[in-house]
């Protein structure tokens, strides 16, 4: 099949699908809407009720919003950290760098620290998740400057988790019942819950930062044949590995702080986009990755939402049973490569 | 002035040094190959000459301007490189590498414009590498992929070339083209190019510079045919066993330390191959009568015992005939390669005879029959089977 072709078929999929997974969420939950009472409203026969208003604007479309953007960010985040480390199994949550956000939040959640002169919590937390994030990340380089070896480098970055996580544990203990509350449900990992601000705040950071990215396809594709041979095409490595650490922090602190850690889908999305438009091409990889991770989100939430509903699982739980078999499927195949 | 030079370079890594005193400059279109054992600082030096580790010291200048108060984007301009690394780009097809080289050529977003795609065609049938556009990079072969990275590299439309062991992991038939394919590039595209090489004997054809490096020291620096002796390559290597033959670039194991039992009458390049045999199964022997034009001589003298051999162009005269009659005489066997017995080698005639008449066993490739009663053999192993096993029963 030509490539041109192939580009265009995908797209084109991808877009249908980000459009019914975005219906999906709207319609369905506990008060269901119809398509049809949907399409209605648009055309204008009908208003809605002041409890459809509601339920739609106040809880399903930020809940929508911010399945895309979380999912978005979690996926380009994944996407540079794979290109920087040249392996597909490395994304935020398995390098631990959100167990490194989360630590900082809860740093500041349970501490009540507050910046002299920021004066919104949100912008606060945002930025401890983001130390906490850079903090973390540059952990795993040290390490990965002593061992070349990429499993050594997923179990350091297990571990790394794991002592972020004590940390988090270890406040917890001193904390008093109503903090302890608001950690545990935010460390759960949920797209509900977030309001307008919280998301406009998101969307100032992500979608600037998404687009920088997409700026920077060329050098991420001379640098997809090793820093030496990115180095002799005249890219300045040092400060190129640094845009690239810096800007997927951004991106999964972002995520960490407002919706928690959610794990998987910076690895899984990456590799899902890869197979279906078979190119490593950002130029092309790079808003298929975008509408990918979209839809990752979107339909992992509906999951979450329906399966046992009233009863709603964490966004975790099913992006673990959605990625995770994923993870291991490409260890093992990597394995039989070698 | 010429185009490339290097002054004085110290290279090496966190301030240990590794090579000292590197002088060499190149004009346009030439070839410096860097020779060396395993280990002597041949990639240190490359890896400095790219810029993938600092420069400790010296200079470097093309065209009089100094390599290493440039930005890496003005470098790449003068300069691509090949490298040894493996590189495993996951879904590029073998033209994306290529297309990569025009890198310091296209705008902003990588957009390639008719001339580029005109050059990454014509890169990709310099190496011959048209049928491989489309093929995923990963599945081809080490020759496939090395070929596509001169592509990448042709692509770069730089003056100087540097190449890492570009013929390591590669079979012979690779390696030829390669090497013709690097040699156009300097004739026709006037390349500069500087690359490490393992096979001295490639070196020597290909290269119109040599830097010969021992132990972090430049041993030799100048034209191949005036540094690369038998001896320099002795010293460079440490070769204390073995043997290597520049002149025609050939490789021998040690001769085997024993009384020799066999007599080899060799002559006319067709018992090199017989000696080998021999050496390889530890059966020491003696060989006569060459002439010294002869490529058996060559071989001979560095396999055989005793090599009995007689100026070019003349006659085999009475006292080397005499000389080799009297090491058939304590000897075991004779083989004969069918070298030409007529004219100023009749004196081989005579020996065959003469082995006949000592009765001795003359085991012969000869094809035709001279009727002095040979074992005649169509193949040289089945002979060597047969003087392994006459041997044993000798001994026992």
């Amino acid at each position: 099949m030509k490539k041109s072709i192939r580009f265009k078929i995908v797209f084109v999929a991808l877009v249908v699908f980000l459009a019914y997974t975005i219906m999906l969420n709207l319609v369905s939950g506990s008060i269901s809407l119809s398509y049809k009472d949907i399409i209605d409203v648009i055309l204008g026969n009908r208003i809605f009720t002041e409890l459809e208003y509601n339920i739609l604007f106040k809880i399903r479309i930020p809940r929508i919003i911010s399945a895309i953007l979380f999912g978005i960010a979690l996926s380009i985040s994944g996407f540079l950290l794979q290109t920087f480390f040249k392996n597909p199994i490395v994304g935020p949550f398995v390098l631990g760098i959100s167990s490194g956000a989360r630590l900082f939040v809860g740093l500041f959640i349970l501490s009540n620290i507050s910046i002299g002169f920021i004066e919104s919590p949100l912008i606060t937390i945002f930025l401890a998740a983001a130390v906490g994030s850079l903090l973390s990340m540059l952990l795993v380089l040290l390490f990965a400057r002593k061992v070349d070896n990429i499993s050594i480098l997923v179990v350091v970055g297990m571990m790394i988790g794991y002592i972020a996580s004590a940390g988090t544990d270890f406040m917890i203990a001193f904390a008093n019942e109503h903090e302890i509350a608001a950690l545990v449900s935010w460390s759960m990992g949920s797209f509900s819950g977030i309001g307008w601000n919280v998301l406009r705040l998101s969307a100032v950071i992500i979608i600037p930062t998404v687009v920088l990215v997409f700026f920077l396809s060329k050098p991420l594709e001379a640098y997809l044949l090793g820093e030496n041979y990115a180095k002799s095409m005249g890219i300045d490595i040092k400060s190129f590995r640094l845009v690239l650490i810096i800007l997927s922090s951004i991106l999964s602190a972002c995520v960490t702080a407002f919706a928690g850690p959610i794990s998987f889908v910076g690895i899984a999305v990456p590799h899902i986009a890869r197979l279906s438009i078979k190119t490593s091409n950002p130029k092309i990889l790079v808003p298929v990755l975008v509408l990918l991770g979209a839809s990752f989100c979107l339909l992992a939430d509906y999951f979450a939402r329906t399966l046992f509903s009233p009863t709603e699982l964490s966004i975790s739980t099913v992006t673990s049973v959605m990625g995770a078999p994923i993870v291991i499927w490409l260890m093992v195949s990597r394995r039989k490569k070698v | 002035m010429s185009f490339l030079a290097a002054k004085d370079l110290q290279v090496g890594y966190h301030k240990r040094i590794v090579v000292d005193n590197i002088n060499m400059d190149l004009n346009k279109g030439e070839i410096l190959c860097l020779l060396g054992p395993n280990g002597c600082g041949k990639s240190t030096i490359l890896k400095t000459i790219t810029n993938q580790i600092e420069l400790l010291n010296g200079k470097m200048t093309v065209m009089d301007k100094d390599l290493n108060s440039i930005s890496n984007g003005e470098r790449a301009k003068y300069m691509s490189i090949v490298l040894t690394e493996r590189i495993d780009p996951a879904m590029m097809t073998a033209g994306e590498v290529v297309a990569l080289g025009r890198y310091p050529h296209t705008n902003y977003f990588g957009k390639l414009t008719d001339n580029d795609l005109r050059i990454i065609e014509e890169s990709l049938i310099c190496v011959n590498g048209m049928k491989l556009k489309n093929k995923q990079f990963k599945y081809l072969s080490d020759g496939e992929k090395q070929r596509i990275l001169i592509a990448r590299a042709i692509c770069q439309e730089s003056d100087i070339m540097v190449l890492d062991e570009p013929t390591s992991f590669l079979d012979i038939k690779y390696k030829v083209e390669l090497l013709n394919i690097i040699k156009s590039l300097a004739l026709k595209k006037s390349k500069t190019i500087i690359m490490s090489l393992h096979e001295i004997e490639l070196a020597s054809k290909i290269a119109d510079k040599v830097l010969l490096i021992k132990d972090g020291k430049i041993y030799d620096y100048g034209a191949p045919e005036d540094i690369i002796t038998d001896e320099a390559i002795r010293e460079v290597y440490n070769l204390d066993s073995g043997y290597f033959n520049t002149t025609i670039g050939n490789i021998e194991l040690p001769k085997i330390e024993e009384e020799a039992k066999i007599f080899v009458i060799g002559g006319g390049g067709k018992a090199s191959r017989i000696y080998r045999a021999l050496n390889r199964r530890g059966i020491a022997f003696n060989s006569g009568i060459l002439f010294k034009n002869d490529m058996d001589y060559n071989i001979s003298l560095k396999l055989s015992n005793k090599t009995i051999a007689e100026d070019e162009f003349v006659n085999i005269r009475e006292e080397k005939l005499e000389e080799a009659k009297e090491l058939i005489k304590n000897c075991d066997l004779v083989i004969d390669s069918a070298v030409s017995l007529a004219g100023i080698g009749k004196g081989n005639y005579d020996l065959i005879q003469f082995a006949i008449e000592e009765g001795k066993r003359v085991l012969s490739l000869r094809k035709e029959d001279i009727g002095l009663g040979l074992i005649n053999y169509n193949t040289i192993s089945p002979m060597i089977h047969d003087v392994v096993e006459y041997l044993r029963l000798v001994k026992n």
